[in-house]
């Protein structure tokens, strides 16, 4: 057989092909300020397909105003596109409540939005003020710019 | 350029889920003690290398006794707290659904479904969220690093 081209795992286009996993850490920000976290994460990329997990465990203050995450890869925006979802939980009340996450303001960063509720944007005192031991988890899977 | 030889194998080209081809599987509904058994129960899963796609869904019988698990297509790398997937919860018999996230269990091999609750109650068991009966279902779907 002539004139095709035969890749290796070594020579494929791109190392996004691979779907193989790295570590990333996420940056949780905020409104106003920013709250104490301490973050992690893991992602692939495969061809323009991000799939990412990220884990926000709360160390301190619940800083001030509403949520943002960071994401590992820009992605591409589009108003209010659904990027992921995940959980919440609050430690003290031992609460779980789920939520889905958007780009809601560009590629960079995801918002958490939570149903039932009319106050749906998660944020410092919401669904409860985040102390020392909550966390966010997520997940996301969009593209990549 | 090296002589072609089929099929490629991994070491050729990083998987032939690169062709984007599902498998089907056979998901496994488990409790801790008293297992259940299963009315019906089928997945399709896709593996580009170490990223997991899949789908499912499980129809209970004997409902059995304990916290409900379901396996894993392919074993998953295990991060504390790790969410694999999303699906939901339905009870036939008033026709009510919870919406769930899917939380991997330590040993990679199996998940539960979690839902919006407060302490035991975020998990399904036989009586959790409500007393399990013939035909009730748990659906989802998974996207999750293999080990």
């Amino acid at each position: 057989m002539t004139g095709e081209t035969y890749y290796t795992s070594a020579t494929i286009p791109g190392d996004a092909v691979t779907g193989v996993w790295t570590d990333w850490t996420p940056v949780c920000s905020a409104a106003t300020t920013a709250p104490a976290t301490s973050n992690s994460g893991r992602y692939t990329q495969i061809g323009k397909c991000i799939c990412a997990w990220f884990k926000i465990n709360f160390t301190g203050s619940a800083g001030s105003g509403r949520y943002w995450v960071s994401v590992p890869v820009l992605g591409v925006y589009g108003p209010d596109q659904i990027s992921g979802y995940g959980w919440l939980y609050d430690s003290s009340a031992q609460q779980l409540v789920t939520y889905d996450s958007r780009f809601d303001v560009d590629g960079t960063k995801i918002g958490l939005y939570r149903g039932g509720t009319t106050n749906y944007t998660v944020g410092d005192n919401n669904p409860w003020v985040w102390a020392n031991g909550d966390v966010i988890f997520g997940q996301l899977n969009y593209e990549a710019v | 350029m090296p002589d072609p030889t089929y099929p490629f194998t991994d070491t050729r080209m990083p998987g032939n889920a690169v062709s984007g081809a599902w498998t089907s599987w056979l998901p496994n509904l488990t409790t801790s003690s008293n297992q259940p058994t299963m009315l019906a129960r089928k997945g399709q899963y896709l593996q580009i290398n170490k990223t997991i796609f899949a789908n499912f869904s499980v129809t209970i019988n004997a409902i059995g006794t304990g916290a409900y698990y379901i396996s894993v297509p392919v074993t998953a790398a295990y991060y504390t707290d790790q969410n694999v997937g999303y699906g939901y919860l339905f009870d036939v018999n008033p026709g009510q659904l919870y919406v769930c996230v899917l939380r991997l269990d330590t040993n990679g091999t199996r998940f539960r479904h979690f839902f919006d609750g407060t302490g035991v109650n975020i998990a399904p068991t036989s009586a959790v969220p409500f007393v399990w009966s013939a035909g009730d279902l748990f659906y989802g779907f998974l996207n999750y690093e293999a080990a």
